[in-house]
């Protein structure tokens, strides 16, 4: 008895003793909602030429390809969607009217070709023929006008709504001229439509029929059954475990390789990139942190893109929470206080890129050439804190009319990155003679301080958070004062102005020219400090072949192309 | 017996309703709501977007309204469809987990009860000998280790390492359902859930049993005769796991609730990540769903305890 006991308790010692001899990883706590704006994984573009398409054999046609993803899918519906893991799903389920190429910009998916009228008033689709949903049924332009009647009928909840209620507010305005011919009549122009509007996979009319309202969000299409004309069709779904597509035979650009595409939820990241190596999944993201253990793997391809994605310090504007940063000259003071290389170099270990402007650099819109730029120069801070009236006290700390140079800073708690940042803020601000606390906050607590929600109190005086830009650079909704995230009460007339001139035309050399201008007032205004634009940083395993990283990130747009070698098990 | 509990089940029913009322209000006074980080997701969406989904969930009504409703609804069996993952029913979001989880949760309990119980038994019977110092020491160091930990070693060991186990999930996905392969993705989430109980339940055991065989009737029981195998398992374990009973029926709704770390770590779609994410995206039908669960699960572990008693000790009678 003794001595099986004695074995027992040895086996059970051994799990505690076998721990610390394997490398550790950090715990991961960076999934916390927020921790990663949602758009974070899919719009990337790549900026290094990669290895991953490396020559490799004949085709092998199929097999399984298994992504992993923190989060679960919350509905399959293209209109209804507004984060990456339903996105992601309705790209592999779906096609829209046109997609973005790896070049970012807009080409035809379901159509022949398209027609933008010389008013840029109207744009008409000449759809294919012979497109078969996945239930067989053809797809026509009916299907097409029903996807867009759906977003525009305010009783269906659909987030995208409001950005085209303006443009298409006549009877005509989307108008089937024959089963493969489209015309979207247009009130007034809208510069970003190609990209932002035009590639909601397009629904089946006939599966929805006449619903409305509860039966449209609720409908069994949307968690159960979708059915679309895309490369992938819909097998099964266990919430929070997997989602399993099978290949569409049908499918109008040929037959896919893959013989089944699994999305398999992994929440914890320290579990997936776990998973990454030990090729549990072919593809997922990775921390910043372990890029470089990553690079060293010899089963996977680590990679990394620049994205749209970026943080940002706001100051409050609204004179009547704060007066604090009335002044340019503040604001210019605490964004040249600031070492932001450091904080990319300790925080990102290099994976991210610091912003000279609000545009990030894969965007045709980006200026190389922005000015005002803003160094690591605490001299210039100190300088133009003194200009502004802020003079030093006795214990370090400014004071301005007796009132001093005293705020709080607010994050979302969880997210380690971000509480890091505003705590070195915290001590580069103090070197200036700012007198900072920091706070973190609850992610639905935190949202309502900054003003994000309908019921948010904007009490606060600065506070940092992520965000990410579409393809199109149109940046109104952070910089108009009538922007819906303008959070913190930015108002310049001739900003204003700019933004909407931008957005009534097409013509892509002078949008160009208004968007230098944007960036050049926002780094001139600073009522918010860009802080870095973070990559994308993922794992693909190297028995993937047929994609390829372009300057817009893997595109998932060829993915019937993709192929798999047999698993070695 | 049968009148006993039908009295404990009625009383039950006030608890019951206090518990919905008090969650429902709570969680509906707590900012947010779904969709309340919408304007981040997209440049392209406006506040108006925001109100006009509220609105269609029915979220601009006052939450004592939406209260009243909602209780309507329960009166005839309707938990309602998640807030987020919109038009899927409450009731079957909880059924296609709670097998996972007490799959999970079970076969952890089974395996800490296995093993915790010899192990106590035999600290005692060898009170400071060189086995209970070494089990003393391991459920020290089981119960100071963080269940995360331990998680994310057992996986970097056994499944990056050595490659013996995977490292999450229910089943190798693309291949048909098999048990072994079920038991083989099972192993290391339960041995880790298990072992936290195996730490803590060992220690009452022997304290419970250092108790009891220093009692009268235990040397009453040796002097008669009878083989120390059967003094200890026969006559002393079970008056040893009398108070232990009351530790394992409070810890019944724990079995649901309570392995939301090991599920994380473990891609384990179970009940504790239900409940961890609709709290987090504000999901109140969900979240309701699954406290009111919960709720009756401690109601019915409370009872079960009860029960138990009888069965341990025939001095306790139920009336």
């Amino acid at each position: 008895m003794k001595k099986i006991s004695l074995l027992l308790l040895v086996a059970l010692l051994a799990v505690v003793a076998c721990g610390p001899s394997a490398t550790t990883a950090p715990p991961s706590n960076t999934s916390a909602p927020g921790a990663n704006t949602p758009a974070a994984q899919t719009t990337s573009a790549a900026v290094q030429p990669s290895n991953t398409t490396a020559a490799a054999g004949p085709v092998v046609e199929g097999g399984t390809f298994i992504e992993g993803t923190f989060a679960d899918a919350k509905t399959m519906n293209s209109i209804l969607s507004s984060d990456t893991s339903s996105s992601r799903i309705i790209k592999l389920l779906g096609n829209g009217l046109l997609q973005v190429n790896a070049k970012l910009e807009p080409e035809c998916d379901l159509c022949e070709k398209f027609t933008v009228s010389s008013d840029n008033l109207k744009i008409t689709f000449n759809l294919k023929k012979g497109v078969k949903f996945h239930d067989g049924q053809e797809l026509t332009a009916d299907d097409v006008k029903f996807t867009y009647t759906s977003i525009l009928n305010a009783d269906n909840a659909s987030p995208r709504r409001s950005d085209l209620k303006d443009v298409f507010d006549k009877p005509d305005s989307i108008k089937v001229v024959d089963p493969y011919t489209i015309e979207f009549n247009f009130t007034k122009v809208k510069a970003d439509t190609l990209v932002s509007d035009m590639g909601y996979a397009v629904l089946p009319k006939h599966v929805f029929g006449d619903a409305t309202g509860k039966a449209f969000t609720d409908h069994e299409f949307n968690t159960k059954k979708p059915v679309y004309t895309g490369p992938f069709m819909f097998k099964e779904w266990v919430k929070d475990d997997h989602l399993t597509l099978v290949a569409n035979p049908s499918y109008f650009k040929g037959k896919p390789h893959l013989e089944s595409y699994i999305v398999k939820i992994i929440p914890d990241q320290a579990a997936g990139f776990a998973q990454l190596k030990t090729n549990e999944i072919d593809y997922g993201g990775i921390q910043a942190a372990q890029m470089a253990e990553a690079k060293k793997l010899t089963n996977i391809n680590a990679i990394a893109f620049d994205v749209f994605n970026f943080d940002f310090i706001a100051f409050n504007l609204d004179p009547a929470k704060t007066m604090l940063f009335q002044d340019v000259k503040v604001r210019q003071a605490l964004t040249y206080a600031v070492d932001r290389q450091a904080i990319v170099d300790s925080q990102y270990f290099g994976f991210a890129t610091l912003a000279n402007s609000p545009v990030p650099k894969i965007s045709w819109a980006f200026n190389p050439n922005n000015t005002p730029t803003y160094g690591y120069d605490p001299k210039k801070a100190e300088s133009l804190l003194d200009e502004a009236g802020w003079k030093k006290g006795s214990d370090g700390v400014r004071a301005k009319d007796g009132k001093r140079l005293s705020f709080t800073i607010w994050t979302n708690a969880g997210n380690n990155i971000r509480e890091a940042i505003i705590v070195a803020a915290q001590q580069y601000w103090k070197e200036v003679g700012a007198e900072v606390k920091t706070q973190t906050e609850e992610w639905n607590a935190f949202l309502k301080r900054i003003g994000a929600t309908p019921d948010g109190t904007r009490d606060y005086d600065a506070f940092l958070v992520g965000f990410q830009w579409g393809v199109d650079p149109n940046q109104k909704t952070m910089w108009s004062s009538q922007g819906g995230f303008n959070l913190n009460k930015y108002s310049n007339p001739e900003m204003d102005k700019l933004l909407d001139d931008a957005l009534n035309t097409l013509d892509q050399a002078k949008r160009k020219e208004l968007y230098v201008k944007m960036q050049q007032i926002e780094s001139q205004d600073m009522p918010s400090i860009i802080l870095y634009f973070p990559q994308s940083t993922i794992g693909m395993n190297k028995r993937v072949h047929g994609y390829s990283p372009a300057p817009g990130g893997i595109p998932w747009n060829n993915i019937h192309e993709w192929w798999v070698d047999k698993k070695a098990s | 017996m049968g009148k006993y509990l039908i009295r404990r089940l009625i009383q039950s029913i006030p608890t019951f309703l206090g518990v919905t009322f008090i969650v429902f209000a709570l969680i509906n006074l707590v900012p947010g709501g779904p969709g309340s980080d919408l304007l981040l997701a997209d440049p392209n969406i406006k506040p108006e977007d925001m109100e006009r989904i509220r609105h269609s969930l029915g979220l601009d009504k006052p939450w004592y309204e939406r209260y009243a409703l909602y209780m309507g609804d329960l009166a005839h069996g309707d938990l309602g469809t998640s807030l987020i993952q919109r038009g899927v029913k409450v009731s079957e979001m909880i059924t296609e987990r709670l097998p996972k989880t007490l799959l999970l949760t079970g076969s952890a309990l089974l395996l800490a009860l296995l093993i915790a119980v010899p192990l106590g038994v035999m600290s005692a019977v060898k009170q400071y000998s060189i086995f209970d110092n070494l089990a003393t020491m391991f459920s020290t160091a089981g119960v100071a280790i963080p269940s995360f930990w331990l998680s994310i070693m057992m996986i970097l060991f056994f499944s990056v390492s050595l490659r013996w186990f995977p490292s999450g999930g229910v089943q190798t996905l693309g291949k048909d359902f098999d048990v072994g392969d079920v038991i083989w993705h099972l192993a290391m989430p339960a041995v880790a859930l298990a072992f936290i109980s195996i730490a803590s339940w060992n220690r009452y055991i022997r304290a419970s049993m250092l108790e009891v065989i220093r009692q009268d009737f235990i040397r009453t029981a040796r002097a008669k005769g009878l083989r120390e195998r059967f003094v200890i398992f026969k006559h002393a374990l079970r008056n040893a796991l009398i108070p232990f009973a009351t530790l394992l029926g409070l810890s019944l709704p724990g079995l649901i609730g309570g392995a939301l770390i090991i599920e994380r770590i473990f891609s384990w779609p179970g009940i504790g990540r239900l409940a961890f994410d609709a709290a987090q995206q504000r999901d109140y039908p969900v979240i309701m769903g699954v406290v009111m669960m919960s709720s009756m699960l401690v109601i019915l572990g409370n009872l079960a305890a009860d029960i138990a008693y009888g069965f341990l000790d025939p001095r306790i009678k139920q009336s």
